[in-house]
């Protein structure tokens, strides 16, 4: 993917690819609620959170498995930010 | 036909299902190799479909549990890779010696298919060789030796153990966040004795033997490998970053085949596993007699 791609267009991709959704990524937006959109149980937010984390090289604590936190692209966006700028990592 | 039986394995009871064709039967008899915990619970299912299957070609199998796990005798924290790999060696002389088939399979799903590759790389080193013995009770019945199998069918095999503790910790901390909001899991388990995978209490010892398993890092290609099927679930049909060292270590001996398929042993949801089922059983009927 090239380099200008955001955080939300990577985590869009991976969460169709891994989801096997039948949707485009750009149908999946920033403010979607992911659970009642796309019907995301805890199986599937296991595979978002193993995904963002392959994905982004990240690794996540304890205090950072809160369900707001992984509630729509943009929430997991700040997660993903926040985990790369404690590492010194700079994202789009 | 099918019957529901218990054999030995050391000093446990082992619960299994024989699979006996009705009609002709083949002389390769197939030892089915369970994934491990949560994963077993999901994929049981898929298990019995494909030895139905099998069945209706001709070969007679064996599917079962291992000590400690469904409803083979042990409680769960008797459960080790050492254990399980000499239940499997159990099994297969089970199954020829009721069939009298001369060779045996082993079809292994995610931990089982690590358990499967593991057995034939003892049994192909040392021709035939004892299991890895267990720190569990004492050896009181029946063991059995690890003989090389005639094939292999590896389904998802976990090639790094400790990526796969930390999918099953990821797992627990999930499902902390679904029913309480938040985890408190892994910073918990720091110091218990037992941690909790999604209702299995797996021991330390137990995390620590899986984090150990890398079944790439064995080294160099064993001649005479015998014929393998190494199937993939993925969304793409390319190797995964996860199985490219395995399929490097096994060499021209392996037939790699993609599906694009959901991981039926991690969701809740139905997934067709007819596509998969029917490869496996033309795999299995196309090979040579011996």
């Amino acid at each position: 993917m090239p380099d200008d791609t955001t955080v939300e267009d990577r985590l869009k991709a991976m969460i169709v690819e891994r989801l096997f959704l039948k949707v485009a990524p750009s149908e999946i937006a920033d403010d979607d609620i992911l659970m009642e959109k796309f019907e995301i149980d805890s199986v599937r937010l296991f595979e978002i959170v193993i995904g963002l984390e392959e994905v982004f090289d990240i690794s996540l604590e304890d205090d950072e498995f809160s369900i707001e936190r992984f509630e729509s692209v943009k929430a997991i966006a700040a997660l993903v930010r926040e985990k790369l700028q404690a590492t010194g990592r700079a994202s789009a | 036909m099918e019957e529901p039986l218990y054999f030995p394995s050391d000093a446990f009871r082992l619960f299994g299902v024989l699979h006996l064709p009705e009609g002709a039967r083949r002389d390769c008899g197939l030892v089915f190799s369970p994934p491990f915990a949560e994963e077993q619970k999901q994929a049981y299912r898929v298990f019995v479909e494909l030895a139905r299957r099998l069945e209706r070609e001709g070969f007679p199998s064996l599917r079962f549990d291992y000590r400690g796990t469904g409803d083979s005798e042990g409680p769960f924290s008797e459960f080790s890779l050492a254990g399980a790999m000499r239940d499997i060696a159990a099994a297969a002389a089970f199954l020829r010696e009721r069939t009298s088939v001369s060779r045996i399979g082993l079809i292994g799903l995610r931990l089982g298919a690590s358990l499967a590759l593991q057995s034939a790389e003892c049994g192909m080193r040392n021709a035939e060789c004892e299991p890895p013995t267990t720190d569990g009770p004492p050896a009181t019945g029946r063991a059995s030796r690890v003989t090389c199998p005639s094939c292999l069918v590896l389904w998802q095999p976990i090639v790094d153990g400790a990526l796969f503790h930390r999918l099953n910790i990821r797992r627990m901390q999930v499902r902390q966040m679904m029913t309480g909001g938040k985890a408190t899991g892994e910073r918990a388990t720091g110091s218990a004795a037992t941690i909790d995978l999604d209702g299995f209490l797996a021991s330390r010892a137990m995390c620590e033997e899986i984090k150990a398993l890398n079944i790439a890092e064995c080294g160099t290609r064993i001649a005479d490998w015998p014929p393998t099927l190494l199937v993939q679930f993925a969304h793409t049909t390319e190797p995964s970053g996860e199985l490219k060292p395995l399929i490097e270590k096994l060499g021209p001996a392996a037939q790699f085949l993609p599906f694009v398929l959901e991981p039926f042993w991690d969701r809740l949801g139905y997934i067709d596993c007819s596509a998969p089922i029917s490869a496996t059983a033309a795999w299995l009927t196309r090979l040579p007699p011996a």
